[in-house]
């Protein structure tokens, strides 16, 4: 098991930041999902020892999060969510100085430095100062330096932020690379799904500090129960009711469709019994996979219901 | 599909052990520093009065007692020495240790170090060494290597027979002047994202103090108010070391523990500081 964390909760103060969040993770990639201020930075920063839980605990790599924080950090890397560097360096020496911190000889370390500017693109740029470098080449210096001791498990906190979408798409890939080609595990926090969904094989959806969904992107876009794509004549407002009472989401979409999230355990049958004791039309009924976006808004939209 | 992969490679590498983590911080604050022209110059300026002393030295013991008692090298000789040179360690703080902390807040720096397997323990002590290191080259360096060139320019025991002693207290004084300077400029270098603004207040504090005191002891007519000025308490404690008699009325005891409340209270505020993780309550 790469992480195993167990009932973890963080309070600043009077709030809560993190309430009984639990996670498993066996390997490969995994997306850290949730809308500004869920607490996915206060996850990764616990995860990497920086904040001690209130409550609960757990291992990364087979380390102690609460006791062994010095082994975790050479297992793994962090590449923040902001701007940071080291004043007054050039590329090659910051990434270098960042090897040498995790315990490689200098001279290891600016051959390695050496190398993982070029796998991320900077090999070029390598001896300009990393305070002129644009937004795009600072989140690759983040990236470098967070590869520079070859760890196990690498933490990306935001990684595509305030790229333009060339530079996003080489991001990603780089970032699936990584955890495909390279053999490194990746956690990867994101408020933007579509980045998640193209690298990460796992999801960990975390919404005001809990944890409202978690597991293979690819079953939890199947165990949300089945979807309609659907265009009727007659009483639309009936319908959708009638559907409401049988607990099943109607949202609008465009040229009149309507988006139908059938309870577990319903399928077309339901929705053609409903439209005919009703005495209405069904023109269209295709059946929808479901991306992540509405998997992530129906944990989301769960959790407001019941909070 | 390539033969052989050569973009990204495991590492399969020695590690250096831990406990000289703090050393890589230090390496590369004395390496930063020691590219700058400005400040090599004023380290070159600060080692001036050494080599001007050298040669007082040298002919003191040449010419023996016909130079003025000022010029002789004994316990007043050097703890004038280390008084004149505290003027280029304020000036070296500043400089070399404004920047230090402050320079990292700015960057955010922190959560890089602290994201590698090191302390906030380390990353102090790796600070502070870059402090002492410029510190100490010009005050415990020369000092002792004063020493050593009187011992020498003598030719025989003589003067180290008397004056032994006079080298614990070179390295006391000297350690005093390093450790209150590089802990208090590093404790305001931690207030703030501003190196120019931490290097404002620690210049302050050495000159408010000291103008202070002068305008108290005026009304007051009396140096009992003498512990109010923190250039002072350090030139107290180098009188007691060299065994001089005090230039002011205020009790020694009373300024080493103001000099060892500072550098608690300093020590205190930076590992307060340094955080990886900064909580806005």
């Amino acid at each position: 098991m790469i992480i195993d964390l167990d009932n973890i909760s963080v309070r600043f103060g009077a709030q809560k930041i993190l309430d009984g969040v639990g996670v498993q993770f066996d390997g490969g990639s995994m997306g850290l999902l949730g809308p500004n201020g869920a607490g996915k930075t206060t996850l990764l920063k616990t995860l990497l020892g920086f904040i001690e839980p209130e409550a609960g605990g757990g291992k990364v790599l087979g380390c102690d999060i609460r006791t062994q924080q010095l082994a975790l950090r050479q297992k793994v890397g962090y590449m923040p969510e902001n701007d940071c560097h080291i004043p007054g360096m050039n590329a090659v020496t910051f990434v270098g100085y960042a090897a040498q911190l995790t315990g490689m000889k200098p001279k290891d370390a600016m051959q390695r430095a050496h190398e993982i500017l070029f796998y991320v693109g900077l090999g070029e740029a390598r001896y300009r100062n990393v305070e002129t470098y644009s937004s795009g080449m600072k989140q690759r210096i983040k990236l470098a330096q967070a590869l520079v001791h070859d760890p196990e498990l690498i933490f990306l906190d935001e990684p595509t932020n305030g790229l333009d979408p060339k530079g996003r798409t080489e991001m990603l890939e780089l970032v699936r690379d990584i955890s495909s080609s390279k053999g490194i595990h990746v956690i990867l926090s994101s408020h933007l799904l579509p980045d998640v969904e193209h690298v990460c094989s796992d999801a960990l959806v975390i919404h005001k500090g809990r944890r409202v969904a978690a597991g293979k992107i690819e079953e939890l876009k199947a165990t949300s129960g089945v979807m309609f794509e659907c265009r009727i004549k007659g009483d639309q407002d009936v319908f959708r009711r009638e559907l409401s009472a049988l607990r099943c989401r109607c949202r609008e979409g465009d040229d009149d469709l309507l988006k139908i999230q059938m309870m577990d355990g319903l399928g077309s049958r339901t929705l053609l019994k409903v439209a005919r004791d009703h005495g209405i039309q069904i023109r269209h009924l295709v059946p929808l996979k479901q991306s992540l976006e509405e998997v992530f808004m129906q944990a989301i939209g769960g959790t407001d219901a019941h909070s | 599909m390539p033969i052989h992969d050569l973009s990204y490679r495991h590492w399969s590498g020695e590690w250096t052990s831990h406990p000289y983590r703090w050393w890589v911080i230090t390496r590369q604050g004395i390496g930063l520093l020691a590219r700058k022209k400005s400040f090599l110059f004023l380290m070159i300026l600060a080692a001036l009065p050494f080599v001007v002393r050298s040669v007082i030295l040298y002919f003191s013991i040449i010419l023996g007692s016909s130079l003025p008692p000022q010029f002789r090298p004994d316990a007043q000789f050097f703890a004038n020495f280390l008084s004149q040179q505290r003027f280029f360690t304020i000036i070296i703080s500043i400089f070399a240790g404004a920047g230090l902390i402050a320079n990292d807040l700015r960057a955010n720096a922190l959560q890089i170090y602290l994201s590698k397997p090191i302390t906030r323990r380390d990353y102090l002590i790796g600070k502070l060494g870059v402090m002492v290191f410029f510190l100490g080259l010009v005050t415990l360096v020369p000092g002792v290597l004063l020493f050593l060139l009187a011992v020498i320019f003598e030719g025989n025991m003589t003067f180290l027979e008397q004056n032994y002693w006079v080298l614990g207290s070179v390295t006391a004084y000297s350690l005093a002047i390093i450790f209150s300077n590089a802990l208090i400029i590093l404790a305001f270098s931690s207030l703030t994202r501003s190196s120019r603004f931490a290097g404002i207040n620690f210049a302050a504090v050495f000159f408010f103090t000291e103008i202070l005191y002068g305008i108290l002891s005026g009304i007051f007519r009396t140096t009992r108010v003498a512990w109010i000025s923190l250039g002072t308490n350090i030139r107290l404690m180098g009188d007691f070391l060299f065994g001089m008699t005090p230039r002011e009325q205020s009790p020694t005891w009373l300024s080493a523990l103001i000099i060892l409340g500072l550098i608690v209270v300093s020590t205190w505020t930076i590992h307060r500081r340094v955080q990886a993780v900064e909580v806005v309550k």
